[in-house]
């Protein structure tokens, strides 16, 4: 059953007690929460998800709520819960949904040294599947909203999930965190896209959670194959521009974008290894967005790639 | 003297190749002839450091000699630093 045929009243009832599973990816996740705001974005953003039933084996269950104090009712705070403990300091009330996508990024990146995980996001499209490794404030999201609304799919926006056994992506397809002047850019390329509530004044600035295209969220079991590693950056000032990267200066700072590649050691080094050895590697910086999927596009055909960026 | 106590699994790229060191967890980007001289360093553990600047000094003119031979130490000095070569004093 999908999200999006259990009516709001259901899903609150779900959050209230037992918890509402959601299958996202290869994580099984258990969420409970009393806060309206989470029944609600949840049902926005997650509608074309899997709800699984009670006996579902759990990954990761996960709470959000006010506490039980005079902070539930003066300046409320919301705290993230793990298995009923409380990793993070608490957050303003306002800022309850974006706090439970942090946590449950968090939750992936501590407890799942199955796969390497790069602070990356993945998209595919004609069967090409690229990662585009970045910091935070690179641009990353921004262009993967722009990407998904141009027809690829999403596999990741926030988290590369690579298996250490075959080196296959695992699509995870949660929504698309942007964040300030992104959330208007986006809403006015589609007017039709979806978002969870706008907050503001969060430590990342205000932001938003954008629904992932219905397309990738039903193709969650098809794993992706890397062809391309690109080095997003957006600048303001700077022209379109594409430089090939060295495969091992690639290596170096994929490690720097991961978050788990040091707990892995060998078994990391080895999954590295054999992505960065199969795929082609670029530093991508750019201002103009049309520019940028006009480039995007281009990847997808290995002959342009090859005259122009080489 | 020199010796090679790391155990380390490296990847070749073009123009240079990736070492993940066991010992310390560490991964390096290292030049192709840097990695030449750890190949002919582990292949031969322990030498003396004499030894190795002589291989790979060897034909060149005497110029070439003097600034070969300081590139040397200071790539093997760089090793030594990363731990994975390891100087030793010996009796």
């Amino acid at each position: 059953m999908r999200l999006k045929q259990l009516p709001l009243k259901e899903i609150k009832k779900r959050l209230a007690k037992q918890g509402l599973i959601l299958a996202i990816g290869p994580f099984n996740i258990a969420i409970k929460s009393n806060l309206s705001t989470i029944a609600e974005n949840l049902q926005r953003v997650y509608s074309e998800f899997s709800v699984l039933t009670d006996d579902a084996l759990i990954d990761f269950y996960v709470r959000v709520d006010k506490p039980r104090s005079i902070r539930r009712w003066i300046k409320p705070q919301v705290f993230f819960y793990f298995d009923d403990v409380s990793p993070f300091l608490p957050l303003p009330a306002s800022q309850a949904y974006p706090l439970l996508e942090w946590g449950m990024n968090w939750c992936i990146a501590k407890f799942s040294h199955q796969y390497l995980i790069l602070h990356a996001a993945v998209l595919e499209k004609n069967d090409s599947t690229i990662i585009l490794p970045a910091e935070s404030g690179s641009g990353k999201s921004t262009l993967t909203a722009l990407l998904t609304l141009n027809g690829w799919r999403l596999l990741s926006d926030e988290m590369a999930l690579i298996d250490n056994l075959n080196g296959k992506l695992i699509p995870i397809a949660r929504p698309i965190s942007l964040k300030n002047e992104s959330i208007t850019l986006i809403k006015n390329v589609n007017n039709d896209a979806v978002f969870s509530d706008i907050v503001d004044d969060t430590n990342k600035g205000t932001i938003s959670h954008l629904k992932p295209s219905n397309d990738s969220v039903e193709k969650l079991e098809n794993l992706g194959s890397a062809k391309a590693i690109i080095f997003p950056k957006f600048n303001k000032q700077s022209a379109t521009i594409v430089a090939k990267v060295d495969k091992a200066n690639a290596f170096m700072k994929i490690i720097e974008n991961s978050f788990n590649y040091n707990v892995l050691a060998d078994v990391g080094f080895k999954t590295l290894s054999r992505l960065i050895q199969n795929v082609d590697c670029y530093e991508f910086q750019y201002s103009d967005t049309q520019e940028a999927v006009a480039f995007f596009e281009s990847i997808i055909s290995p002959e342009q790639i090859k005259d122009d960026y080489s | 003297m020199l010796t090679f106590p790391a155990k380390i699994e490296v990847t070749e790229f073009e123009n240079s190749v990736v070492v993940f060191d066991y010992n310390s967890g560490q991964t390096h980007n290292i030049d192709l002839d840097v990695y030449d001289i750890i190949c002919f360093i582990q292949l031969n553990s322990p030498i003396e450091s004499s030894s190795v600047e002589e291989k790979f000094i060897a034909n060149s003119s005497p110029e070439e000699k003097t600034l070969l031979s300081t590139y040397i130490r200071d790539i093997i000095n760089s090793l030594v630093q990363l731990k994975l070569v390891q100087s030793v004093e010996c009796d």
